[in-house]
């Protein structure tokens, strides 16, 4: 495995895996987080996963930075020799309406993909999503891989306002939009009973599958969803 | 303020173009895409709290570009540090960078700067809100923090309570000697020491070097998450693009056109730019405070350097993370 220790910034380093898109590497980013959050070394202020890097924050009042890379190479050793235990991926599954209303770019993939919309909802809702990262915005979650027809480029000109919960694909990645911000992903429909704070529960290495629903069960989620939000509002917090 | 755990220390009469609550912001959060925040400015805000007595990370107002009025709602000490403003208290001229003391009615105002950008309005015992993950401090890009923790700036209107603080610890009139009131120009050069990081060495020489040996000018296009930067020869990047990446505060990208742009507080969590340098704290400040076509010039500096800077920094303002 090939894999680097750099200074990343006056307080942090980076650790770069190989400079490629690809589930099963990612996944080894992904062990070593959850063993660095395990270990939870006291000078340790953040740690964030991406593709094939992760970066460490510490806290230079403490420590160095060779005495941390030393310690990362220490993990990495254990990474390598597989003496640890697999990341414990949690499964989320989402209700999502792909109606005209809510898919504002269904027509484009059609085009795209030369399938008919309900064969793009039937592919689309037939594979599992591994969260390769999050960022962007507060529990934007980037999944992939999309298959291969419905790998469709981003629109020309990005929406000023995509609504929360927008289900989007670019090229093989897919997304929810966690809030209504602006936006260039093709936009195929809305998960049900979306809430800001929805995308705060998913974790990079997390997997995510999508549920067709009818706009009438859309509905109905979204009638419960409003009176179990409102029975906690108040509390954004719920994170440890 | 005895028996009393806080106290309403002001009303926003105009807010001006902006003004946020800032605290030291978010940590350990970047994983679920949430960035840190915080003052832009941090020396101006750590002097503020240190003037005060307050705890070093206690919540502030971060005014840019003043037209900011408030009225008092009680007896208190405030303090305002950051850019060089005209500073009012009832119409009357009060300096800057000094505690003051105001009672319940008074109106103070801080003018649009002479030069710099920032101003920060520190009350005794520390602004008091709602936080959410651990932090009052306002993201606009992310919807969190602020008074109503929905990340807006402050309105009109807008009351703000205080923490309660102990009287004895109050000083009236105190000040930073005068050597360490940071001197904002806006007509000479800045030098900004950075580190070299992440993608630096893949540069190609040429590029390396077309990053420190000119002049650049900072651009008008800068807020609270970065400042675009204008050099008059681009640094280019011959290779591939790169996968996204974390972005560490105070990273210089470069974009396609090879205008480097400098990741501030409320930078997005992820970054898909090549970088090529971290700048400095002491440059980061320098720059919180960098009207638009402020030359600038970037100086390579060793890891061990900047860290020590920071260092010194916390330690001087009795910061512990």
């Amino acid at each position: 495995m090939q894999v680097s220790i750099e200074v990343a910034g006056i307080d942090s380093a980076m650790v770069v895996f190989e400079p490629k898109v690809n589930k099963q590497l990612n996944h080894q980013v992904h062990i070593l987080r959850d063993m660095i959050i395990r270990a939870q070394p006291s000078w340790l202020i953040d740690v964030v996963a991406a593709y094939h890097s992760l970066m460490i924050v510490y806290d230079i009042q403490t420590t160095d930075f060779d005495r941390v890379e030393q310690w990362l190479k220490n993990q990495l050793n254990q990474l390598q020799q597989h003496k640890v235990d697999g990341h414990q991926a949690n499964i989320h599954e989402f209700f999502v309406c792909f109606d005209a209303e809510f898919a504002l770019d269904m027509e484009r993939v059609c085009e795209h993909s030369c399938l008919s919309s309900s064969e793009v909802i039937e592919r689309y809702s037939a594979e599992t999503y591994h969260v390769y990262t999050i960022g962007f915005a507060p529990g934007f979650a980037y999944l992939g891989d999309v298959p291969e027809p419905l790998q469709v480029p981003r629109v020309d000109t990005p929406r000023t306002k995509v609504p929360a919960g927008s289900v989007a694909i670019a090229n093989q990645q897919t997304a929810i939009y966690p809030r209504t911000s602006p936006g260039g992903w093709n936009i195929i429909g809305r998960v049900a009973g979306w809430r800001t704070q929805s995308g705060l529960q998913l974790r990079a290495g997390d997997q995510i599958r999508f549920i067709a629903v009818s706009k009438q069960r859309f509905i109905e989620i979204e009638a419960t969803a409003n009176v179990r939000f409102e029975g906690s509002a108040g509390s954004t917090e719920g994170q440890s | 303020m005895s028996g009393r755990s806080q106290y309403a220390a002001l009303r926003i009469e105009q807010p001006g173009l902006l003004a946020t609550l800032q605290d030291w912001g978010r940590f350990g959060h970047l994983s679920q895409g949430i960035t840190r925040g915080g003052p832009i400015d941090e020396r101006a805000f750590l002097w503020a709290n240190k003037l005060l007595g307050n705890k070093a990370t206690a919540a502030q107002l971060e005014i840019t570009l003043g037209g900011l009025s408030v009225t008092a709602l009680s007896h208190s000490f405030w303090v305002v540090c950051g850019a060089p403003v005209q500073l009012t208290k009832n119409q009357q001229p009060i300096p800057t960078w000094e505690v003051f003391s105001v009672e319940a009615g008074d109106t103070v105002r801080i003018d649009a700067p002479e030069r710099g950008l920032r101003s920060y309005l520190a009350v005794a015992g520390g602004f008091l809100a709602t936080p959410s993950f651990g932090s009052v401090a306002t993201v606009m890009r992310d919807g969190l923090g602020g008074l109503h923790d929905d990340g807006l700036p402050l309105r009109g209107g807008d009351e703000l309570n205080a923490g309660a603080y102990n009287t004895s610890g109050v000083v009236p009139y105190r000040r930073p000697q005068h050597q360490f009131v940071p001197r904002i120009s806006s007509t000479s050069e800045l030098c900004l020491p950075i580190i070299a990081t992440a993608q630096y060495e893949q540069f190609e020489a040429q590029a390396r070097q077309l990053l420190v040996q000119q002049t650049m000018q900072v651009t008008a296009k800068q807020d609270r998450m970065g400042v675009r930067l204008q050099a008059s020869e681009p640094i280019l990047w011959a290779q591939p693009q790169i996968i996204s990446e974390p972005l560490p505060l105070g990273t210089i990208q470069i974009p396609p056109d090879g205008q480097p742009i400098i990741m501030l507080n409320d930078c997005q969590t992820l970054g898909g730019y090549p970088k090529i340098g971290v700048v400095s704290w002491s440059g980061r400040m320098a720059l919180a405070q960098a009207t638009a076509g402020t030359s600038l010039r970037f100086q390579l500096i060793s890891l061990a350097q900047a860290q020590a800077e920071v260092k010194q920094a916390y330690r001087f303002f009795n910061l512990t993370l």
